[in-house]
């Protein structure tokens, strides 16, 4: 038994591309696609690239990218829905697909989420437990006691159609806890709720984790889903551009901290003027919002107060007018941008 | 014997789920009752047609509401078996349900099996409903003495064409027809069938060539036995059939033979198919819409 809850060896899954014409149909279509079937002319998409890495037992572990990086399929490949192309998977100390799918529980917020509409809230978990061996009174206890949790018990008997979207959300998260494996994987899990409501699922995920000793899995292109992970892995175009804790992700920006200024009559000009600031790293952003009429800095500056005064000092001097001010840490998406090395591009 | 009994009670589940989803829609009943009533008022009008004149059934006997009834038996069990599984493959897929099955440790037929249960509600009880609206308002007669053997040739038909279907439905992933038909329901339901399965006329009523193609789907052959065994007057004997022609056995023997080699040959082929088909999207990622 070792310690790890993953361990992915050289692990790379390249997609056969569909170039379909929306105008193909009938006859057509199906000779096109029976002659797929022996074809391998098709562009291949490249959606994992030989990838290594471990996952803890009883680690909350997070993977961060922007759309179309790969979370959805690394997370579906971890779960065995998805074979890989190359490279070999253990999870829970297994290899077998069976013996996967025991460890396991993949909450997929995408889409319908599988969802039976004309069942009630607490007739889709109990089908759910169904599908996976479970059933009788203790079923429905564990359905009661898991909706308790996440505070839908008042909802157990509303149709699917009657509930919002975060509470279909919160339920297709209380069919995950259900069914009880050593494994969760949460893909993109705060996508429809409210603030309050991300919040206290973040706390009540930490706490899930913590009290039954549970790995955890999430991917999300939302920082703060992330801000309760041990350690974070950012991936970028198929690529896994690092993975460590946060703060082990932040050692090249020392103590850096990022300064937010929103002003009037800046200019592209003034850029080199802040870089010859000494403590000045660069400016991360400057983006000239037209609509409001006002631009938008982000600068990395070093942690020093007296700094700001230079800032400061420089833009008055250029009459250049502060709306607004504020010193901020370092955020996710910054450390992200300067990972996937587009950082000095300022892109957002 | 534990996997058995897990696959079981999941198919049970399925069952009630969607016995509770169909009985939702109230009226829905209703007018599925209303409908075999009318399709089988239609063809007792049209059996007033057929009355004095000199069309021939043989060797099915002469009652055209008995001989349509039981056509429309063996079409709704066809129209549930052979026409469903595609559709069904396909709302698992937009649904985005195939993902939950597939982690669960089912095999991958009972969510198929279990989810074909809706139309099973829908359709088989129809065979039911078909024969006692026959019997009971328009005049149908049936040999009551051959209905065990009859309920065998049903079981037939139902595994040959579920077999059929599987093959359709396994085509949505291992072909990727991800549109609204493909080529297997469409050549075998609406082309082969539609004209020589004989659910409305005697296959003997059609051009030679076109009897030949109806000798390669289950639906002659069971058509066929049933109308012989269960229309008073039926002709156990009499050779109609090409096959029958060649094959120097009785009739409904070889109808029986035909339905059992089918069967066993389109089931497992099928089943094949459908497990080709998610290993495929399984590679390929396509396995539900949301990816």
């Amino acid at each position: 038994m070792s310690n790890y809850a993953v361990e992915a060896f050289n692990i790379s899954k390249k997609y056969k591309g569909l170039n379909l014409d929306k105008k193909e149909s009938g006859i057509g279509l199906w000779i096109k696609n029976i002659s797929r079937l022996t074809s391998n002319k098709a562009e291949g998409v490249l959606a994992l690239n030989d990838m290594n890495f471990n996952i803890q037992k009883g680690e909350i572990f997070g993977i961060y990218g922007e759309n179309g990086a790969g979370k959805t399929t690394l997370i579906k490949i971890l779960s065995g829905l998805l074979y890989t192309d190359t490279g070999s998977l253990s999870i829970n100390d297994s290899t077998n697909i069976k013996e996967i799918k025991n460890s396991i529980s993949y909450v997929s917020t995408n889409g319908w989420m599988g969802l039976e509409w004309q069942l009630t809230t607490k007739e889709n978990l109990i089908m759910y437990g169904n599908l996976f061996g479970l059933s009788g009174k203790q079923l429905e206890n564990e359905c009661d006691a898991v909706l308790k949790s996440l505070d839908m018990y008042s909802n157990r008997d509303k149709y699917i159609s009657q509930l919002s979207a975060g509470m279909r959300q919160k339920l297709t998260i209380a069919r995950g806890i259900l069914i009880n494996r050593p494994i969760l994987y949460l893909d993109e899990p705060s996508v429809s709720l409210d603030i309050n409501s991300a919040i206290s699922l973040r706390e009540y995920i930490k706490h899930y984790s913590l009290s039954k000793s549970k790995s955890i899995i999430i991917t999300s292109h939302v920082p703060d889903d992330l801000a309760i992970c041990n350690r974070l892995m950012f991936l970028f175009k198929g690529r896994m551009v690092a993975l460590g804790t946060k703060d082990e992700l932040k050692i090249p920006f020392n103590n850096d901290k990022v300064l937010n200024i929103k002003c009037l009559r800046f200019e592209e000009r003034h850029v080199a003027m802040l870089n010859g600031i000494s403590g000045v790293k660069n400016v991360l952003n400057y983006s000239n919002e037209d609509k409001k009429n006002y631009e938008h800095i982000k600068i990395r500056i070093d942690d020093d107060k007296q700094l700001i005064n230079k800032i400061v000092d420089l833009f008055i001097s250029k009459n250049i007018t502060m709306l607004s001010i504020k010193l901020s840490e370092i955020s996710l998406q910054e450390i992200y941008e300067y990972y996937i090395g587009g950082v000095a591009n300022g892109k957002n | 014997m534990e996997k058995i009994k897990s696959e079981w009670d999941s198919l049970i589940m399925f069952s009630k789920r969607e016995f509770i989803i169909w009985s939702s829609y109230r009226m829905n009943a209703w007018m599925w009752v209303l409908d075999v009533f009318f399709n089988t008022t239609i063809f007792f009008l049209l059996s007033l047609v057929t009355k004095g004149s000199t069309l021939n059934f043989y060797p099915y006997g002469s009652n055209y509401v008995t001989f349509i009834v039981l056509g429309l038996c063996v079409y709704y069990i066809s129209f549930t078996n052979l026409g469903d599984p595609f559709g069904r493959v396909s709302r698992i897929y937009w649904g985005g349900t195939m993902d939950l099955y597939l982690l669960s440790p089912l095999s991958y037929f009972t969510p198929m099996m279990g989810v074909m249960f809706r139309s099973v509600i829908d359709d088989y009880p129809r065979v039911i409903l078909s024969l006692l609206f026959g019997g009971v308002f328009f005049g149908a007669t049936y040999n009551i003495m051959n209905i065990p053997l009859s309920l065998i040739l049903l079981v037939l038909i139902l595994i040959s064409t579920f077999g059929i279907g599987m093959i359709s439905a396994s085509s949505f992933y291992l072909f990727n027809f991800k549109q609204n038909t493909e080529p297997v329901r469409f050549i075998f339901q609406d082309v082969i069938i539609a004209l020589t399965a004989g659910y409305y006329y005697p296959l003997t009523v059609l051009p030679y060539p076109l009897q030949v193609l109806g000798s390669f789907i289950p639906h002659t052959y069971a058509l066929d036995a049933l109308r012989r065994l269960l229309i008073p007057g039926g002709d156990l004997y009499a050779k109609v059939l090409p096959l029958q022609k060649i094959i120097n056995i009785s009739p409904i023997s070889l109808d029986i033979i035909v339905l059992i080699v089918m069967s066993v040959l389109t089931l497992p082929l099928g089943w094949w198919m459908y497990v080709r088909g998610i290993e495929r999207a399984r590679r390929e990622g396509t396995l539900t819409r949301w990816q």
